[in-house]
């Protein structure tokens, strides 16, 4: 996350000369990031390509408002994660599956998934993310894959950074008691 | 938007975002083994050159979304004119047409109630215009034809006299 680059993305987009050129500086910056965690949240790839591109849309409708007082990408990050929940609501309502059918189901899915390529603890560990509540499983996935600081995290999904601690630590105790209680190897 | 970064924030850049990653390994070390064992490889794979196409969609949807957006200001742009000259017109058009059905119903009434005081002279002027617009009528009649046609509609005048009174 580049300040320099940022700055110069939205320099480029706030003349309307050169607005297409900052907006496309700016999909090929974030496109990558952006996707990584929206498949993180919906798993799979034709799910997030739906998302990853709403998500780009509502940026460039909406980016002529963006206030510098925020980070440029954890206001995409936002934008991304409300997306990505967004849909994931919606398609829950239309399953209508109770939980455990739910997770069973999403376990079978992504071992046929072509697109998808995990030994058995990282399938483990999946599901163990999985069965975390909405914002607990954001706030992991941020934190465990991503590495992101606190303080970015807080400004995505605008919690307080000693929230955010105690969410992860949490998460990760229930990720950790559900992998010792499924996995044989260790 | 400010260019500035905090006091001695590069010279110490490299060494937070080593804090944080280590900070963040010990805490996993510490509080969850398991799961410090499991690989942390990419399971999601995507199709071959797929964030190549996805740029591409995304900028051919963009513009589909901007040629909407010019569609919808442009119409709203058009209604908002054809409203415009809608109201101003038939303000113009019926507001002149009731302006001056009042006035002549205006001159109606003025006339009606102020006959008495309306001088003599001028209705005289009136009707003296009217005549000669009349007598023009003739002009194109040659003797004969005036005198046929006397004799056709008026029967008990002497053709001389009227010749020699009017004429």
């Amino acid at each position: 996350m580049n300040d320099s680059e940022d700055h110069k993305i939205l320099e480029l987009i706030s003349i309307d000369k050169s607005f297409d050129k900052g907006f496309e500086m700016l999909v090929v910056q974030y496109q990558e990031r952006l996707y990584w965690h929206i498949r993180r949240i919906v798993h799979f790839h034709e799910d997030a390509d739906d998302v990853v591109q709403n998500t780009f849309i509502k940026v460039f409708k909406h980016i002529k408002s963006f206030k510098s007082q925020s980070k440029l990408y954890t206001w995409l990050y936002r934008i991304a994660s409300n997306e990505a929940i967004t849909f994931l609501n919606k398609r829950n309502k239309t399953l209508h599956q109770n939980f455990d059918n739910k997770n069973l189901d999403l376990e079978q899915k992504l071992k046929s998934d072509p697109y998808f390529d995990a030994d058995e603890a990282q399938l483990k560990l999946l599901m163990a993310i999985e069965l975390l509540p909405e914002k607990q499983k954001l706030v992991f996935n941020m934190r465990y894959y991503d590495e992101m600081p606190y303080e970015d995290i807080s400004a995505i999904l605008e919690v307080s950074k000693g929230a955010l601690k105690a969410s992860f630590h949490h998460a990760m105790k229930k990720v950790e008691l559900y992998l010792k209680q499924n996995i044989d190897y260790v | 938007m400010s260019n500035t970064v905090p006091d001695k924030y590069f010279e110490n850049l490299s060494s937070n975002i080593l804090d944080n990653i280590e900070h963040l390994e010990d805490e996993i070390q510490i509080n969850a083994p398991t799961l410090n064992k499991v690989s942390k490889k990419e399971i999601y794979l995507t199709p071959e050159s797929y964030f190549q196409s996805l740029r591409n969609s995304i900028l051919k949807k963009t513009n589909k979304t901007r040629v909407i957006r010019m569609g919808i200001i442009r119409a709203a742009a058009a209604a908002c004119i054809i409203l415009l000259f809608y109201f101003s017109s038939s303000e113009l058009f019926y507001g002149s047409e009731k302006n001056i059905a009042f006035a002549e119903s205006e001159i109606l009434d003025f006339y009606l109630e102020n006959l008495d005081e309306i001088e003599l002279n001028d209705l005289t002027d009136l009707s003296t215009i009217e005549q000669l617009n009349t007598t023009g009528l003739f002009e194109d009649f040659n003797a004969d034809e005036l005198e046929s046609y006397l004799s056709d509609n008026i029967d008990d005048l002497a053709i001389e006299n009227i010749i020699e009174n009017n004429i």
